[in-house]
């Protein structure tokens, strides 16, 4: 029997062909096996640290949602210190300071958001709660 | 929606096609079922991949045997993008490591090459039909048959794809990170 995947029961080639070890792989799908091991293994080390960085985020979505702007800061700002390249969190703290009631820390937020991409959904969120001189800034930097 | 030659797509997930077929070979020996010989990968193989073994003992071996690499593919890339989804996705780290877009990789591959095939229901449907099994056992098989056919025939339109990234979503889900 002739499968494209697992070729079946042929009664002939058994007859020509030794069964292979459990243990025999090619040394190519161990090495490649090993690779992804590896990965695994660093990746697995920083696992802890990303899935409570993401709860964290979680809540300070959940916070700056409900427009709890203060403690969503916090959550934010404790994020932020732990893993300061996360655009999720910058996004959040970016919009968490222009909802406050205070708006002398604006600056803060606008450079929170230097060097990132915003995609049409982002950039519906801030607009609702930046500062118009702002708008105008990430209005000019798409017409260049 | 767009299209991709089948060839590019299997070349691009290289590493599922590999995880399938051990995922054959790994519930061939669990059940006892001898090995001849595997393929893993072959570019431009007609198959890219199988597996040649010996005859089931058993139902649940034939059944195992072809339904290994939707057991293997699946546990793969829910553990390894569980890792990766965390900072790549969820957090959107900037400063994300290149083991964590290869596990990304690896995972999704392993995901979008978790169905068996539509020839490997078959062998099952034909051993429970020639193992004397009738009534209410045949007619559960080929109901799977037809499920793992349909789900084959939805990869033109991404099922494949989407089934991978539900799967890797399922853990952060379950965690409570989205």
């Amino acid at each position: 029997m002739i499968d494209d995947e697992a070729l079946g029961d042929d009664a002939g080639y058994r007859q020509e062909h030794q069964p292979l070890s459990a243990k025999s792989y090619p040394i190519w799908i161990i090495g490649f096996g090993l690779i992804v091991l590896l990965a695994f293994g660093y990746s697995s080390l920083s696992l802890p640290r990303h899935v409570s960085q993401a709860r964290t985020l979680a809540r300070a979505d959940r916070l700056d949602q409900a427009g709890d702007y203060v403690r969503a800061e916090s959550e934010y700002r404790t994020l932020l210190v732990g893993d300061p390249g996360s655009e999720a969190g910058r996004l959040g703290m970016a919009h968490a300071i222009f909802a406050d009631s205070d708006s002398k820390n604006d600056a803060i937020g606008l450079a929170l958001l230097q060097g990132m991409r915003l995609d049409k959904y982002d950039w519906r969120k801030l607009q609702g709660v930046m500062p118009g001189e702002y708008q105008k800034l990430f209005v000019e930097q798409e017409e260049r | 929606m767009f299209f991709i030659p089948g060839w590019l797509i299997e070349l691009l997930t290289f590493p599922g096609v590999i995880v399938h077929e051990i995922g054959h070979r790994i519930f061939c020996h669990l059940t006892g079922v001898p090995v001849y010989q595997v393929r893993y990968y072959k570019f431009w193989g007609k198959p890219s991949g199988f597996v040649i073994h010996g005859p089931a003992p058993s139902l649940k071996a034939a059944l195992l045997i072809a339904i290994g690499p939707l057991i293997l593919n699946t546990l793969l890339c829910s553990l390894l993008t569980f890792s990766a989804v965390v900072p790549l996705f969820i957090l959107k780290d900037s400063s994300t490591a290149f083991p964590d877009i290869l596990l990304m990789w690896f995972g999704i591959s392993a995901g979008m090459h978790a169905f068996p095939s539509n020839h490997d229901m078959d062998g099952f449907v034909e051993y429970v039909r020639e193992d004397g099994h009738g009534g209410p056992l045949l007619w559960l098989a080929h109901g799977f048959a037809v499920l793992l056919k349909i789900a084959n025939f939805l990869r033109v339109v991404w099922f494949d794809a989407i089934y991978a990234v539900l799967v890797a979503a399922f853990l952060p889900l379950m965690f409570g990170l989205f």
